[in-house]
């Protein structure tokens, strides 16, 4: 079962990350635990040598010691002196994710690895959301960094908010623009436009997609963001911006991805779930729609150079 | 020629990890030059004669295969040494079977060891003979972890001296625990489930489970309004059943949701 089930652990999968946990802690302990049902498994038979051993000769007379040829098992491949089978893996890691944060994060294994580069080119938007708290801020836009300002969040309404959020959206959409390089007096840049698929294949600034506000209790609120080449912090510094810009302050309590690509809640594992059989499963069952989302994003015509 | 020694050591004592010998740099050198006559067959038979039995001596002689260099005399002195002390024989086979370097110690170490565990507890003569047998570790590891932690449960922590004896009798894994993870658990349980210290006294268990175990299964009873950790009311959850029990019978008897709605809101938080 060792080689066959290395044979089935080529592409890629989601995992959940639990806040609180390092993103290279959560790759070691996958490792780990993949490691420890590959080592389980059978290994393969081990060979025999032809050696001339010393022992009584049946039906002589004489109690004589004669060399006799018998096939012994060698000792090279036996687990005790080789140790275990398998001693490492190569695992990939998709879009990180920092400590604080959690959510879905893209693994790949083996062959997958290179898939990883694909999905990076194929430059995807990812969902996150993001839970704000008015009133205060920190000098790290985190809820227990060191605390730098308190305001009162009275005067801020629902109607506000959401004015400030579609003035975002409508600048990141000027920059969604810019950055992708496209002219858009061409028919086909404008209907790209139009349907949404315009984005930028290159690197770029971190650029929303789309905002909105999901609930609204101050002192908190929820709000759900698709954005690309971002990192978690920036999302928080967005967060506190949101609140400046409300005439208050506002820190970032909880940021969630909930989709990475193509890969959403539903596929990621939970830590329960981190066994070679369950990652087994998921690699097979993500792998069609792997294969169909890179073909369609690397597609020449699709690039907007 | 390496081969042909391990065939006669395999054959005789099944179990033996060469793997894990042979990344000891000194160990190929000390084992060849040995002679199985002379040295081991000695060594063996009177390990065999403390009570270890043969399966048994193979993870045994795969962390201490240096106890083959030690001499038999010596050998014979610590076992009366800690049979003057009251251990009896299946006590003494037990803990060298769980601590294996603890026969490569001299009497005067052991002596050090046990006088300082005896002073520094202050739990009687039975109590601490118990707990060394629970745990042999204590006597074969380093005192300076033991010495920072029985700090940090009377100073940091607050805990009385009764109650760290308490504890360390219910859990003696505790002496050794890291001092950050110890900090950690007891930070969350008594700040963030507000649980006071003569109930964690009663269940130490709590800090030798993982952090994470524990913060999950808090947040989910917050979340569906069932953390009730006071033994006087009602609903009561005890944590050492928190802690200790598997997600299946947590989710049925104590959550009264379904695991699959504890693994949505894990992926939620």
């Amino acid at each position: 079962m060792g080689l066959d089930g290395l044979a089935r652990l080529h592409g890629l999968f989601a995992a959940y990350k639990p806040p609180g946990l390092k993103w290279k802690h959560l790759r070691d302990t996958v490792e780990l635990q993949l490691l420890k049902g590959l080592n389980a498994g059978k290994r393969p038979a081990s060979e025999h040598r032809v050696r001339f051993l010393l022992g009584p000769v049946e039906g002589s007379e004489e109690k004589e010691l004669t060399l006799t040829a018998t096939s012994v098992p060698t000792l090279i491949d036996h687990p005790l002196v080789r140790g275990p089978a398998f001693t490492s893996l190569k695992i990939g890691m998709g879009h990180r994710l920092d400590a604080q944060a959690s959510g879905v994060l893209v693994l790949g294994v083996g062959r997958g690895r290179r898939l990883l580069t694909d999905m990076y080119n194929a430059h995807l938007t990812k969902d996150y959301t993001v839970h704000g708290l008015l009133g205060k801020a920190t000098d790290d836009f985190c809820e227990d960094g060191r605390l730098v300002e308190k305001t009162t969040y009275d005067h801020v309404t629902r109607e506000k908010l959401e004015r400030i959020l579609s003035l975002i959206q409508g600048s990141h959409q000027k920059a969604l623009v810019m950055y992708s390089n496209a002219d858009l007096q061409t028919q086909e840049a404008y209907e790209m436009a139009v349907s949404g698929v315009l984005r930028p294949m290159n690197k770029s600034p971190m650029l929303v997609t789309g905002i909105r506000c999901l609930q609204f209790a101050p002192p908190e609120f929820l709000l759900e963001v698709q954005c690309m080449h971002e990192t978690q912090k920036q999302l928080r510094r967005l967060v506190h911006e949101i609140g400046l810009e409300l005439k208050s302050t506002a820190v970032c309590t909880q940021v969630r991805r909930t989709r990475d690509g193509f890969f959403t809640l539903d596929d990621a594992l939970l830590r329960t779930q981190w066994d070679l059989p369950s990652i087994q499963d998921a690699i097979q069952s993500a792998a069609p729609r792997v294969a169909a989302e890179l073909e369609k994003n690397l597609r020449p015509g699709l690039g907007t150079q | 020629m390496f081969t042909c020694f391990m065939q006669t050591f395999l054959e005789l004592l099944q179990g033996v990890d060469l793997s894990k010998i042979e990344k000891h740099p000194d160990a190929a050198n000390l084992l060849l030059r040995l002679d199985f006559e002379k040295d081991i067959k000695q060594i063996l038979l009177f390990l065999k004669d403390l009570g270890i039995e043969d399966n048994q001596l193979g993870t045994f002689l795969t962390k201490n295969y240096a106890i083959f260099s030690e001499d038999l005399e010596n050998l014979k002195t610590r076992v009366a040494y800690l049979l003057s002390k009251n251990f009896s024989k299946v006590d003494i086979a037990q803990m060298v079977r769980n601590a294996p370097f603890l026969l490569s110690f001299s009497v005067e170490r052991l002596d050090n060891r046990l006088g300082f565990f005896q002073k520094e507890l202050e739990l009687g003569v039975k109590k601490t003979r118990d707990l060394v047998i629970r745990l042999p570790r204590l006597l074969t590891g380093s005192l300076e972890p033991v010495k920072e932690n029985m700090k940090v449960y009377r100073l940091e922590l607050g805990f009385k001296h009764k109650e760290i004896q308490h504890m360390i009798t219910k859990i003696p894994k505790m002496l050794t625990a890291s001092k950050r993870k110890i900090t950690e658990t007891f930070d969350y349980v008594h700040n963030v489930m507000c649980i006071p210290h003569h109930i964690i006294v009663k269940f130490p268990q709590v800090f030798n489970s993982r952090l994470f175990k524990v913060k999950e299964r808090h947040l989910f009873l917050a979340y569906l309004g069932r953390a009730q950790y006071d033994p006087g009311k009602p609903n009561y959850i005890s944590l050492d059943k928190l802690v200790s029990v598997p997600d299946e019978i947590f989710c049925e008897e104590m959550a009264k949701a379904s695991v699959q709605d504890f693994e949505k809101f894990l992926k939620t938080l």
